[in-house]
């Protein structure tokens, strides 16, 4: 649009657009007469009947921006808070960690009495699930419920398939690392397996072993054994009845 | 108390004439260099900085919008200065990239060159223009001084002039209305009184969205009358590519 400046005072000029419109704008040095293009017309309104007007939608636009920010915050706590899965450490004190979706612990609970022991006054919130095995391990370990050839079950519980086998076998391959090989860290069912067939081996070993031989081993070398006395036979008692007649001998009846 | 009083009087003076407010500009001129400096961080000058230009425009502006009974006015000023430098640094920012025509060129020993606009090749010699420029202040005097006549300056048409698309278009069927009815502006030039009901009858528009812009009306209807034609050249897109004055150009 071309402007045709109409007049110049000091704070204003006057210009005259091509259709029709006779505007009021800041005076940047123009001279009357002279046909512009670039002429800052100074039309937003800022007056303060137009900051009023402004009032209810700058505030309907905070109002919006703060209803935003609360449902990121809730919707941010809700995803940080929903655990992905659940880490299951038997030592034997029985823990279960939650975890979030960031890998975070989230809860933790003992599953028996000594797992309550183990975790009470430890802090776990926000710390990342190896940590917080890695430190109940090595407490469970300073309380003398883990010593060299004991075995640590880990297994993690979770819907998510692929990050639940990740996790138990990276968990599992960590914590190994971390106590030892005098420690066997495994998945439950595994340690039983293991615990089983060792117990299968060691009965197998027990069949294989001869039965110890007797003290005696040659019963036929020794001296015969002596016959059985006979019974000794009462000596018959004689008297000057004998008996004969007795109704109970002859069977006779009298 | 009495300086507020004092500059309270005199701003509601100013609102009801633009070269009293354009005055009062010029007495508060160190003021409105203060803000300005404020927002720009260094001293501004005259006539070269188009900051204070603006500042000095939004002064104005706030002499017009100010209401006693609703503060001071000096601190409605600054906030006025301040709002409109924002507002004009956020439409240069739009504009970085373009590159001015008055902008001069280094080449590439370095050494500066012409403005590009002195580069591009036109067919008006700067004779030429400066006998145009001449003639379009000629008019502009004349009207100035024929709108005076009728007690209207070109600050009061700034400010009648329709702000709304629709409103405007109204007036614009109202003057070609008149264009082509020349005697209504005859008529006008006779009585010195617009005749508003036989253009609204004749145009087929509402006479109160006439006499709302009445001041705006007489000025651009005296423009089609006889002496304004660089004016009316400018004008082209009110009333058509082919203006013409009926009647006018022939008396």
């Amino acid at each position: 649009m071309r402007y045709l400046v109409l007049e110049c005072a000091l704070s204003f000029a006057v210009v005259l657009d091509e259709e029709g419109r006779v505007r009021r704008v800041p005076n940047l040095g123009y001279a009357v007469g002279e046909v512009r293009e670039d002429i800052y017309l100074a039309d937003t309104p800022i007056d303060d009947a137009a900051v009023r007007r402004r009032g209810p939608a700058r505030t309907v636009w905070w109002l919006a921006a703060a209803a935003c920010l609360c449902a990121a915050i809730i919707g941010g706590a809700w995803f940080w808070q929903t655990p992905r899965g659940t880490v299951h450490l038997e030592i034997n004190p029985s823990v279960a960690i939650e975890v979030n979706r960031f890998d975070r612990v989230v809860g933790l609970a003992g599953e028996n009495a000594d797992g309550e022991a183990l975790i009470e006054g430890y802090w776990s919130y926000g710390k990342e699930a190896e940590t917080v095995v890695f430190e109940l391990t090595d407490r469970a370990a300073d309380a003398g419920d883990l010593a060299a050839g004991g075995a640590v079950a880990l297994d993690v519980a979770s819907d998510d398939e692929p990050w639940r086998a990740e996790t138990e076998e990276r968990l599992i391959a960590d914590l190994s690392a971390h106590v030892g090989e005098d420690i066997m860290v495994a998945r439950r069912a595994d340690i039983e397996a293991a615990q089983a067939a060792a117990d299968d081996l060691l009965e197998e070993v027990v069949v294989e072993v001869p039965e110890p031989e007797p003290a005696d081993p040659a019963p036929a070398l020794a001296a015969p054994a002596p016959a059985p006395a006979p019974a000794p036979t009462p000596e018959p008692t004689y008297s000057d009845d004998s008996g004969y007649g007795n109704s109970g001998y002859s069977g006779y009846d009298d | 108390m009495g300086l507020r009083n004092d500059i309270a009087a005199r701003v509601r003076a100013a609102q009801r004439d633009a070269h009293r407010a354009d005055d009062l500009v010029r007495d508060y001129l160190p003021f409105i260099k203060a803000e300005t400096a404020k927002f720009t961080g260094r001293s501004p000058q005259e006539g070269s900085d188009d900051e204070l230009g603006i500042a000095m425009f939004a002064f104005h502006e706030a002499v017009m919008a100010y209401d006693a009974r609703r503060g001071a006015f000096l601190p409605l000023a600054a906030r006025f200065i301040k709002n409109r430098l924002i507002d004009y640094r956020r439409r240069e920012a739009r504009h970085l990239t373009v590159v001015s025509l008055d902008s001069a060129t280094d080449d590439t020993d370095g050494d500066e060159r012409p403005a590009l606009v002195d580069q591009i090749a036109t067919e008006h010699s700067d004779m030429d223009e400066g006998m145009v420029r001449e003639a379009t202040r000629k008019e502009i005097r004349e009207l100035a001084a024929l709108l005076e006549t009728y007690g209207v300056s070109f600050a009061d048409v700034a400010d009648n002039c329709p702000k709304q698309d629709r409103t405007l278009d109204t007036c614009r069927t109202a003057i070609r209305y008149a264009r082509e009815h020349f005697e209504l502006i005859e008529q006008l030039e006779a009585t010195g009184k617009l005749p508003l009901a036989a253009i609204a009858s004749g145009a087929g528009v509402e006479r109160k969205t006439l006499e709302r812009h009445r001041r705006y009306l007489v000025a651009m209807l005296l423009i089609y009358t006889n002496g304004f034609d660089i004016i009316r050249d400018h004008l082209y897109k009110v009333v058509g590519a082919a203006p013409e004055v009926a009647g006018g150009d022939a008396a």
